[in-house]
């Protein structure tokens, strides 16, 4: 009931109430609107590298907006030949898009495996992931623990020729907010790949 | 009061509206450009433990850079010819480090060296520390930026 100033007031206690209950509720979904997202500005990139044998210590921590941008000045070598070493099986574009779309609408399965003196390796779909682990059995193999959306495979091999879309995968990656992307641990070094929303690694 | 006596007290005055002018002047540009720090400091027994500070006010390296387009024309022909391919991919990339906050963006440590790039403010800091040295440079993002524009064209 408005007055004649127009403020608003009450009749009874159970209309403040519920008046007070709604405006909580619209603001907490305004709130979550805003900050339930965040946005490639708002990420950040972090790869940590330490090497055991030289003592040696590598940080990296920079705007994923900042790495979108920086991708586009790969060379165009590098994404015209598009190879993945996977161990140490070489696969190119091709053969990884069609390796992809023929698991794309399979359930959780293990598509590659490889399995050599130094490691065992893994290649799986689980979810909505690709996952990559291996395990390391000599002292040159090592612990792999990749994690990646399958959006952003789907973007990488987004190509019509034997290229990769790394602007394409770093867009999807965005888009997909933060995780963990690969931990991958040696007989002498430990590298850790990861976006979240801190500006420093943690 | 006689003549010459005139004449110095109008020299003497000049002269320090002119001292007052230019301080009052090189405050402001490094207040709007900022200033480009170099440091360089040596471990004590190692050559007296030199201690060297070069500050220098970004205006004037502004100017400097200004001045390329026209003494190294050709060069930066070539330069931006090779540039043209990234250069806005360059452009956007300062404009996200311009916009981030205060943070250390890449530090590696191998053995007793460290190199550190960390953003502060308006400033890029790159710290390259050893065991006989350190070295510290600052320089506003603008000037990187200005650098790159007359570079890119």
């Amino acid at each position: 009931m408005n007055t004649d100033e127009g403020q608003r007031s009450f009749d009874n206690p159970e209309e403040h109430e519920m008046f007070v209950k709604k405006a909580i509720t619209a603001f907490a979904l305004l709130l979550a609107a805003t900050v339930g997202t965040a946005q490639a500005s708002d990420l950040w990139f972090h790869v940590t590298v330490h090497e055991k044998t030289e003592d040696a210590n590598v940080t990296i921590n920079l705007p994923l907006a900042f790495v979108q941008s920086a991708i586009s000045m790969i060379p165009a070598e590098a994404s015209d030949t598009g190879h993945v070493m996977i161990g140490d099986e070489q696969f190119d574009a091709q053969k990884l898009r069609e390796l992809w779309q023929s698991v794309q609408g399979a359930q959780d399965m293990d598509f590659v495996t490889i399995d050599s003196e130094d490691e065992s390796l893994r290649v799986s779909k689980s979810g909505n992931y690709l996952v990559v682990k291996g395990t390391a059995r000599s002292d040159k193999g090592a612990d792999i623990d990749v994690r990646m959306p399958a959006s952003v495979i789907d973007a990488l091999l987004d190509t019509d020729d034997n290229t990769l879309n790394f602007a394409a995968a770093l867009q999807a990656l965005a888009a997909e907010g933060q995780g963990e992307l690969a931990t991958i641990t040696g007989d002498d070094a430990r590298v850790r790949v990861w976006i979240d929303q801190f500006p420093e690694a943690r | 009061m006689r003549i010459i006596a005139k004449a110095l007290i109008l020299t003497f005055a000049t002269g320090l509206v002119i001292l007052l002018g230019t301080g009052v002047a090189l405050a402001a540009s490094v207040a709007t450009s900022g200033l480009v720090l170099v440091q360089v400091s040596e471990a004590p027994g190692t050559n007296g433990g030199t201690n060297l500070t070069i500050p220098v006010p970004a205006s004037l390296l502004h100017a400097g850079i200004s001045g390329a387009r026209y003494f190294a024309s050709d060069d930066l022909r070539a330069a931006r010819q090779e540039l043209e391919p990234w250069r806005d991919a360059i452009s956007q990339a300062l404009d996200e480090l311009e916009d981030c906050p205060n943070v250390e963006l890449v530090r590696v440590i191998d053995g007793d060296e460290e190199v550190v790039v960390r953003k502060k403010g308006r400033n890029l800091l790159l710290r390259v520390q050893g065991n006989e040295e350190t070295v510290l440079v600052s320089f506003p993002m603008s000037l990187a930026r200005h650098a790159f524009s007359v570079l890119a064209g």
